[in-house]
């Protein structure tokens, strides 16, 4: 498969002992722009960070450009990243050097024999008119505000024209203008240049704009993949409740993170998708509860069975999306109320 | 309780696995020093201008406080024109080493811990790696080199400055013309002595950073890391400062 560039198989990987990516499946193939939706914490920078070997998984294989990044030596992982370029969610510039020296660090790292320092200064100035930025090059990072440094940071991710772009977030913080940039500027790198891009993105409308395919990253496996059409028409009720920002589902059923969500939805002042239906129980007391196991098994099959991510293949179709969310999530509040005293 | 005692100690060998294994990494990359020339002459600035003022300071009073110990207790015995031999040989071999470590390790050490330590809380040092740059060559290498050159520079400094405070206060409190002293001086030292006395704060020089970039790298968890970073690298450095001047003397002399 000489056009498949990226390659995870059944990755794992724990954090903190916590089963961050389960089994992680993705292929990623030449030219085409990926991008990788998700609640936060459910791992997407995580799985940028496998990518590149900065993270190497418990098991399971990640690779890149037909090197296992997952137990490549320093040497041929560095041969990979030097095909790769990196935007980080924080754009983390060093701090010590200013904007031009930053961009231009990996040329001058690497490309110095090649290229005189007329060659540098030209190449700086043209990247970080791409991502539009001028008159920066003398400023220090402390100096700019959190969108200029993600757009430093997203210069000196392509100075050196990489054959795959990896983006955390690129428009996270900016305005609507710069966002329109950066997502033009992505698919003029599709366009133009061919390059291979995962994108991470919390931004549903650039995500339909840039993206070949989406894939929607919960329970630390990569759950939908499909076009950007096939995920506005899935009857999936995972995929219904991220893409539409909906507070109770499938999705707000896990961790104690979402319970604190839950809980601040609950009360009154930010009432606002549908929080008629609630009775105001007193969810801090410890509620006669049975075992959580017990509580799960009674639940009348609300998780759709995720199974494979075949390109959008969505799972039994709830017709009635709403109201029968409506019921499941009093049920779900109770349960979820429940589990959460468990540990207490 | 025992449960953290050990993990202490576990975390203790674990740092220390990795400082020496971040040493010898470095050794490896010395070959590019003169690639990275432009950092470590920035570097030896850095610590050259951070420590001159402090040092200057302690060692004209850690020299003058030899000598009026030392005279204090000679007087006894009507022998205070020994302190020309006694400032000078213990400035040389063991105050101005051990000082300037102390020194550095508290001005330089921590310094380089709070600086690689927040590179590393805000994701720069992985940036380097994505970029194929290492970060042993690019952050780590020059600031060793750079204290191992320094170190020693600022032992003479030390070692001069401490012997011409014994010197003032040998005139002013115990009489001893300058010429006396500085007569005792040359018969008290010998080149075996100033050479020890360099080797040793270079090694000191070389432990400063090693640690100091080590506890930098392993830095988790935002200030709260950095801050531990710091403290770290001073208490460790003081310590193995100690060690290591015994263990020095002890196969020198
Ligand atoms: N170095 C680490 N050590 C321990 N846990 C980690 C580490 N890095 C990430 N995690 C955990 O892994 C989970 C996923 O983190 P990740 O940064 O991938 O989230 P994300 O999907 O990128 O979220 P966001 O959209 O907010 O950036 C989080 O719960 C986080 O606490
Ligand atoms: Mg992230």
């Amino acid at each position: 498969m000489p056009d498949i560039v990226i390659n995870i198989t059944d990755l794992n990987k724990n954090l903190g002992g916590k089963q961050i990516l389960n089994r992680l499946n993705l292929q990623v193939r030449k030219g085409e722009t990926f991008v990788i939706i998700g609640r936060s914490g459910s791992g997407k920078s995580v799985t940028l960070k496998h990518i590149v070997g900065l993270m190497r998984p418990d098991s399971g294989g990640c690779f890149v450009f037909g090197t296992d990044m997952a137990r490549a030596t320093r040497r041929d992982a560095e041969a990979v990243r030097n095909r790769i370029g990196y935007l980080f969610q924080s754009g983390a510039l060093l701090a010590s050097m200013s904007v031009g020296e930053n961009v231009s660090l990996p040329l001058r790292e690497h490309e110095s024999a090649k290229m005189d320092e007329d060659a540098i200064n030209r190449t700086v100035r043209e990247k970080l008119d791409l991502v539009d930025l001028d008159k920066v090059e003398e400023k220090m990072p402390g100096e700019l505000s959190g969108g200029m440094r993600k757009r430093v940071g997203l210069a000196r991710a392509i100075v050196r024209n990489p054959e795959l772009v990896l983006y955390d977030e690129p428009t996270s913080g900016l305005d609507p203008i710069g966002t329109a940039a950066i997502d033009d500027l992505i698919i003029s790198m599709k366009k133009k240049l061919k390059v291979t891009q995962v994108v991470v993105t919390h931004d549903m409308a650039s995500a339909r704009k840039i993206a070949d395919r989406i894939g929607l990253l919960f329970d630390g496996r990569i759950y939908f993949t499909g076009t950007p059409q096939d995920l506005d028409e899935t009857q999936d009720v995972v995929v219904h409740q991220f893409v539409h920002g909906e507070i109770a589902g499938p999705m707000t059923e896990k961790s104690g993170e979402t319970k604190r969500f839950r809980k601040m939805a609950d009360n009154p002042p930010s009432s606002q998708a549908g929080g008629g239906t609630r009775k105001g129980g007193a969810p801090e007391k410890p509620a006669s509860a049975p075992a959580p196991q017990a509580g799960a098994g009674t639940e009348p099959a609300a998780a759709p069975s995720p199974a494979s991510d075949g390109p959008g293949l969505p799972t039994p179709p709830p017709k009635a999306v709403d109201a029968k969310k409506q019921e499941e999530r009093q049920k779900k509040e109770e349960e979820g109320e429940k589990k959460g005293q468990e540990p207490a | 309780m025992l449960d953290r005692a050990a993990r202490t100690l576990f975390d203790a060998i674990n740092g220390a696995g990795y400082t020496l294994v971040l040493l010898f990494r470095t050794c490896f990359w010395t070959h590019a020093s003169w690639r990275k020339r432009g950092e470590i002459t920035y570097q030896l600035a850095t610590c050259a201008f951070g420590g001159f003022p402090v040092a200057m300071i302690v060692a004209v009073f850690s020299g003058m406080v030899l000598a009026l110990q030392g005279g204090i207790s000679l007087k006894t015995w009507g022998q205070e024109e020994l302190i020309g031999f006694v400032v000078p040989a213990s400035m040389v071999r063991e105050m101005g080493p051990v000082m300037t470590g102390f020194i550095l390790a508290g001005l330089i050490g921590s310094t380089m811990a709070a600086e690689v330590g927040t590179m590393a809380v805000s994701e720069e040092i992985e940036a380097l790696e994505v970029m194929s740059i290492n970060p042993v060559y690019f952050l780590v290498m020059p600031r060793i080199v750079a204290l191992a050159l320094v170190a020693p520079l600022l032992t003479i400094y030390v070692d001069l400055v401490g012997i011409l405070g014994g010197a003032f206060v040998g005139e002013r409190l115990l009489g001893l013309s300058y010429n006396a002293y500085f007569h005792n001086a040359r018969e008290a030292l010998d080149l075996k002595d100033i050479y020890s006395g360099l080797a040793k704060s270079a090694v000191f020089g070389v432990t400063i950073a090693t640690v100091g970039c080590s506890q930098g790298l392993r830095a988790r968890g935002g200030a709260e890391g950095v801050g531990r970073a710091t403290m770290r690298t001073v208490v460790v450095c003081f310590v193995f400062i100690l060690i290591f001047d015994y263990i020095l003397t002890w196969m020198f002399y």
